[in-house]
């Protein structure tokens, strides 16, 4: 059984590939409909060898970015019209910080879909009752909590906690991580003071192209939820490559 | 495909149920999911997931249904384009392919 298989894949891997029959001339019903999933160089599932080995090859060689249809002949002069389709490990957030912005903008990413792990060491506001979508709420010192997390370029780095120092703390910690996101709160004049003291200390070189701060999309945001709402909708645009401009591409609509 | 889809469906068939895994394939135009996007549906109408809703899911969803009874995975082009569809609130004007899977 091949989604058993698949299943077992997508938890111990984070990418696989899943490929579909889905037409065939001459029409032959007995490909139409198998799959093989591809993960780690290996392959399951049952085709013509000749087929597979094809089939590796493009999967192989080919950036995927999204779903697509293509073709494939075997040496008969078959044609195999084949689905190839991805699965990828879910996306993840990780926000420092515990506080008002954290409440909905941690119900925002869950419901966008991401993995949500919440991170504040004062018990009151590390606890899972006030996150109920959060994957994970770690009480903990900042730095001790970041020891466990995986940051890769599926990770969001959202640095929102209650002062300063403990940004600073933070975005030392994981600005060499290669955080798909990175963004930390503040006003410009206090974001320019920590750039120029991470540069001292030796930090990223590129930092200000790395860091998103002040952190979100500028929609003149003033509660708590409409700050959470830009900083979301920023993470979005990173992830799938958006402009964060209005659709109607009216320049100076507000 | 997410997890949660493929955990669906790993449980419907631990439990012997049959189920149409529709898949859009591809797109042209404006169609209101792209392609990857699932749906499961099941012999007696149940279905888990969307492909978009409106009149183009339940064209696809009695496809599915045919497709059940005879046993055979297919594809099927769903055409969101003429004066019927604008009629029916299919606005979004474009095609899309679905594959039809058997489980």
């Amino acid at each position: 059984m091949i989604f058993p298989m698949l299943l077992s894949a997508i938890d111990s891997r984070g990418v696989v590939d899943i490929i579909t029959v889905i037409d065939c001339t001459p029409q032959s019903d007995n490909w139409v409909g198998q799959m093989l999933i591809v993960y780690d160089g290996k392959v399951e599932g049952q085709l013509e060898p000749v087929v597979i080995d094809k089939i590796l090859g493009i999967v192989q060689t080919t950036g995927w970015t999204k779903p697509v249809t293509i073709s494939v002949e075997d040496q008969q002069g078959n044609t195999y019209r084949i689905f190839w389709d991805r699965v990828v490990k879910k996306r993840c957030a990780i926000v420092f910080g515990g506080g008002h912005i954290s409440q909905p903008l941690v119900q925002m990413l869950t419901a966008i879909d991401f993995e949500v792990t919440v991170i504040d060491d004062r018990p009151e506001f590390a606890n899972s009752t006030r996150f109920p979508g959060a994957h994970q709420v770690i009480c903990n010192n900042f730095q001790l909590a970041m020891n466990n997390l995986t940051i890769d370029s599926g990770t969001a780095v959202i640095i929102v906690t209650r002062g300063h120092r403990y940004d600073l703390d933070c975005l030392r910690a994981t600005m060499s991580r290669n955080a798909r996101y990175l963004g930390m709160i503040g006003s410009k004049k206090r974001i320019k003071e920590i750039i120029e003291l991470v540069k001292a200390e030796g930090g990223p070189a590129d930092i200000e192209r790395q860091l998103y701060a002040p952190i979100g999309l500028d929609i003149k945001a003033a509660t708590p939820a409409e700050i959470a709402l830009s900083i979301a909708s920023e993470v979005v645009a990173v992830f799938r490559g958006g402009s964060g401009r209005p659709l109607s591409g009216h320049k100076e609509a507000f | 495909m997410d997890r949660t889809l493929v955990e669906h469906i790993c449980e419907c068939q631990s439990n012997g149920e049959t189920a149409a895994l529709v898949t859009i394939v591809e797109t042209r135009g404006s169609t209101p999911r792209k392609a990857g996007s699932n749906m499961l549906i099941f012999p007696d109408g149940r279905s888990f997931g969307t492909i978009g809703g409106g009149c183009g899911e339940a064209e696809v969803r009695r496809q599915a249904l045919t497709a059940l009874d005879e046993k055979r995975s297919q594809l099927h082009t769903v055409r969101m384009l003429n004066d019927v569809a604008a009629d029916e609130g299919m606005v979004c004007g474009g095609i899309m392919e679905v594959f039809i899977q058997i489980l």
